[in-house]
C-alpha cells in the first residue's frame, strides 16, 4: 500500500504530540517549582530518573500492576522531592541565584551516581502490558501505551489545574507565588506550600518515569537529556506558566519528530535546541511568560 | 610580615614546580601536565565567573572549539602545532564574541541555562558532525609539537617539555589575570558583577566589558582545549559534555571564585578525587556531589575563603 506523503506528516506530527506528552509530565514540575519558589531546580532529571526506578522496583521486580506501582512510584518520589526541599533548598532560600542553581547540580551528581551503585549499570524494563498493542487507522500507528501515556498526561493537567484554581491549597499555592510575604500576613504557609509544590514536582517526574521506563527503559543516567528538554520546554512556554509548558512540550516534541524526518534524524535535536536557543535570547520570558 | 610569608610560599611553590620533572615520578609529572591544562580553562572560566558574575553551564563547548579547532587544521592542512594551535584559539575567541553578541544580552540564571544550551548544541555538533569531528570515535594522531633547541635542533616535545611549557603558561596568566584584575578593565568587570545597571550608571561600558571578557573567557578556554588535544594526542566528544562544564564551574567554586588561586586549587583538588577515589567507581561522583553542596551550605568562598579565615591571609591578590 502506497503511504501519502500527508499521512506521513501526520503521522510525525502525532508521534511529536505523544512524545511531547511525556515532556509535559517533566516540565510541569520544573515550571511549578519555578512559579512559585523562584528556583530553577536542576536536580529535576533525577526526580525523573529515581522515579522510573521505583516504578520498576514496584510493578517488575515486586510484581504489581504497572499502573498501580506508578502510582507508588510517584508518591515515594514526591516524598524524595520533599526531603530534597527540606534539606537543600529551604536553607540555602535567602542565597543568590547561582548559589540555588549549582547546589541543585550537586544534589542531581549525588541522586544520579546513588542511581548507578543502586540500579546497577544495566537497562531495566518495566513491563507494560499495553507496549504491545499497536492500533492502526486510516494508514497511521499509534502505540497503546504512548496513547495511555497521553490520556494520563491529560488527566494530571485536569488534577493540576482543579486543585490550583478550585481548592483553597491552590489559591495558597498562586498567593504564596505573587508575594510570599503577604501570603504569610494572611496566614498561610509558605513552607508548607513549598513541600506540596516539591511533592507534586517529583510526582509529576516519576510518573513520566515511569511511562517513559515503560515504552524504552530506565537507566541511572536517563534523566539528563530530559531535563535539558524540560528546561528549554519551560524557557520556551515562559518561566513559571503552565499553558506555556503545555504548549512549549507539544511544539518541542513535534518540532523534534518534523526535523528528523524532514531533514536528518542526526541533528533534528541540535536543530531544535539551536532554534529555541534563538528564541530564548531574543525573548528571554518566552511565549507566555510575563514581561519583567 | 604576612607579604613576606606570602611571597615566601609563591617561591616554594615555583621551585616545587621546577623541580618536579627532574626529581619526580613520570606518572605524577603526566598528572600534573593535564591539571596545568585544566588550570588554564578553569582560570579563563573564572574570569567570567568569578570576576564578572555570569555563571557559564557551557564551557566545555568552548574548549572543545579550541580543541577541534587545532586538531581540524593540524590534520587537514598539515599544519604545525603553533600556528594550528594560534589560530583555533582565536577563532574560539572571535566566536566567543559573537556568541556572546546574543547569549550576554541574557542575564542571572537565564545566562546560565543559554551556556547549558549552548553546550549541549555544540556538543551534538562535535558527536553527530562525524564527517568532520570524527564522531564518537573523535580524532586520532594529532601531531606533537616541535620546539627548537640551541645546540639539538628541531626536537618533538617530550612530557617534560610538555610540563615546563603548561606550567610556564599558568604563570603568565596568574600574572597577567593578578594585573588585569587592579587594571580599570578589572575594576569594571567586577562593577559588572556587584550591580550591572549601576555600573552603567557611573559610565561603565557595559555591553562592550561583557562581550571582551566572554571572549577573552572563550580564548582562554580554546587555549587550554588545543593544549588537551595536542597533549593526549587524540581527542573524542566525550571530553566537551555539559556534564564536564559543570566539573569546571564546581572547580571554582570549590578553589573559590574570584580569586586567583581558587581555579589551581581546584583543579588539584578534582584531579585527586578523581585519582584517590577511583576505587570508589561510581561513589566518587557521590563525594563529588555531596562536596559541592557542603561548600555552598558552609564555605562560599571555597577553600580560599577557607584558608583567609583560617590563616588571616588575603589570597585574592
Amino acid at each position: 500500500m502506497e503511504i501519502s506523503l500527508s499521512t506521513t506528516v501526520v503521522q510525525q506530527i502525532l508521534n511529536g504530540m505523544l512524545t511531547g506528552s511525556s515532556y509535559i509530565l517533566i516540565a510541569l514540575g520544573l515550571t511549578l517549582i519555578f512559579g512559585i519558589y523562584r528556583v530553577i531546580n536542576m536536580a529535576h532529571g533525577a526526580f525523573f530518573m529515581w522515579g522510573g526506578y521505583f516504578g520498576y522496583l514496584f510493578s517488575t521486580a515486586w510484581g504489581l500492576d504497572p499502573y498501580v506501582g506508578t502510582a507508588m512510584s510517584m508518591v515515594v518520589t514526591g516524598g524524595l522531592g520533599i526531603a530534597v526541599e527540606r534539606f537543600i533548598f529551604r536553607p540555602l532560600q535567602a542565597s543568590p541565584e547561582w548559589v540555588l542553581l549549582v547546589v541543585g547540580i550537586g544534589v542531581y551528581f549525588t541522586l544520579e551516581n546513588f542511581g548507578w551503585i543502586i540500579q546497577g549499570p544495566l537497562p531495566l524494563h518495566i513491563h507494560a502490558h499495553p507496549t504491545q498493542v499497536v492500533f492502526r487507522f486510516s494508514g497511521l500507528y499509534v502505540n497503546c501505551q504512548s496513547l495511555i501515556i497521553a490520556g494520563i498526561c491529560v488527566i494530571m493537567l485536569g488534577l493540576l489545574a482543579f486543585i490550583l484554581w478550585r481548592t483553597d491549597i491552590g489559591r495558597a499555592m498562586r498567593a504564596v507565588s505573587v508575594n510570599r510575604e503577604v501570603a504569610r500576613l494572611v496566614g498561610i504557609s509558605p513552607n508548607r506550600v513549598s513541600m506540596l509544590v516539591f511533592f507534586l514536582s517529583g510526582a509529576f517526574a516519576a510518573c513520566a518515569g515511569c511511562l517513559v521506563g515503560s515504552l524504552t527503559s530506565v537507566n541511572p543516567a536517563m534523566g539528563f537529556r530530559p531535563q535539558l528538554i524540560a528546561f528549554i520546554i519551560v524557557v520556551f512556554g515562559g518561566m513559571g506558566s503552565i499553558i506555556g509548558s503545555v504548549v512549549g512540550a507539544l511544539v518541542v516534541g513535534v518540532l523534534q519528530n518534523l526535523i528528523a524526518w524532514a531533514v536528518t534524524p542526526k541533528f533534528s535535536y541540535t536543530i531544535t535546541m539551536l532554534m529555541l536557543l534563538l528564541l530564548f535570547i531574543v525573548r528571554p520570558t518566552g511565549l507566555f511568560g510575563e514581561r519583567s | 610580615m604576612r607579604s613576606v610569608a606570602k611571597k615566601i610560599l609563591w617561591m616554594c611553590l615555583m621551585l616545587f614546580v621546577l623541580l618536579m620533572p627532574i626529581y619526580g615520578r613520570e606518572d605524577m609529572v603526566h598528572l600534573m601536565t593535564i591539571t596545568g591544562i585544566w588550570i588554564i580553562i578553569a582560570m579563563g572560566l573564572n574570569v567570567l565567573t568569578g570576576y564578572m558574575g555570569y555563571v557559564s553551564f557551557g564551557h566545555a563547548a568552548f574548549t572543545g572549539l579550541g580543541a577541534y579547532g587545532s586538531a581540524i587544521l593540524s590534520l587537514r592542512l598539515g599544519m604545525d602545532f603553533w600556528p594550528s594551535m594560534a589560530i583555533a584559539a582565536s577563532a574560539t575567541a572571535v566566536l566567543g564574541a559573537l556568541l556572546g553578541f546574543g547569549i550576554l544580552r541574557l542575564t542571572g540564571a537565564y545566562f546560565s541555562i543559554g551556556t547549558l544550551l549552548l553546550g549541549e548544541i555544540l556538543y551534538s555538533v562535535y558527536y553527530n558532525w562525524s564527517g568532520v569531528t570524527g564522531g564518537y570515535m573523535g580524532l586520532t594522531s594529532l601531531p606533537t609539537p616541535e620546539l627548537f633547541l640551541p645546540g639539538q635542533g628541531i626536537i618533538p616535545f617530550t612530557l617534560i617539555h610538555w610540563f615546563y611549557f603548561v606550567h610556564l603558561v599558568v604563570f603568565l596568566m596568574v600574572v597577567g589575570i593578578r594585573e588585569m584584575v587592579s587594571s580599570q578593565f578589572g575594576k569594571e568587570l567586577i562593577a559588572i558583577r556587584e550591580n550591572e545597571s549601576f555600573a552603567e550608571s557611573v559610565g561603565v561600558n557595559v555591553k562592550r566589558r561583557k562581550i571582551q571578557c566572554f571572549a577573552l573567557s572563550a580564548f582562554l578556554a580554546g587555549l587550554g582545549g588545543a593544549f588537551f588535544a595536542h597533549f593526549l594526542e587524540s581527542i573524542g566528544p566525550d571530553s566537551f559534555t555539559v556534564g564536564r562544564s559543570l566539573e569546571f564551574i564546581t572547580i571554582i567554586i570549590i578553589g573559590g571564585l574570584g580569586s586567583l588561586v581558587g581555579p589551581i586549587l581546584g583543579s588539584y583538588i578534582l584531579i585527586l578525587l578523581s585519582l584517590y577515589l577511583e576505587v570508589l567507581g561510581a561513589w566518587r561522583m557521590v563525594v563529588y556531589g555531596m562536596i559541592i553542596i557542603v561548600v555552598l551550605f558552609f564555605g562560599r568562598g571555597g577553600i580560599v575563603g577557607m584558608m583567609e579565615r583560617i590563616f588571616k591571609l588575603d589570597l585574592r591578590k
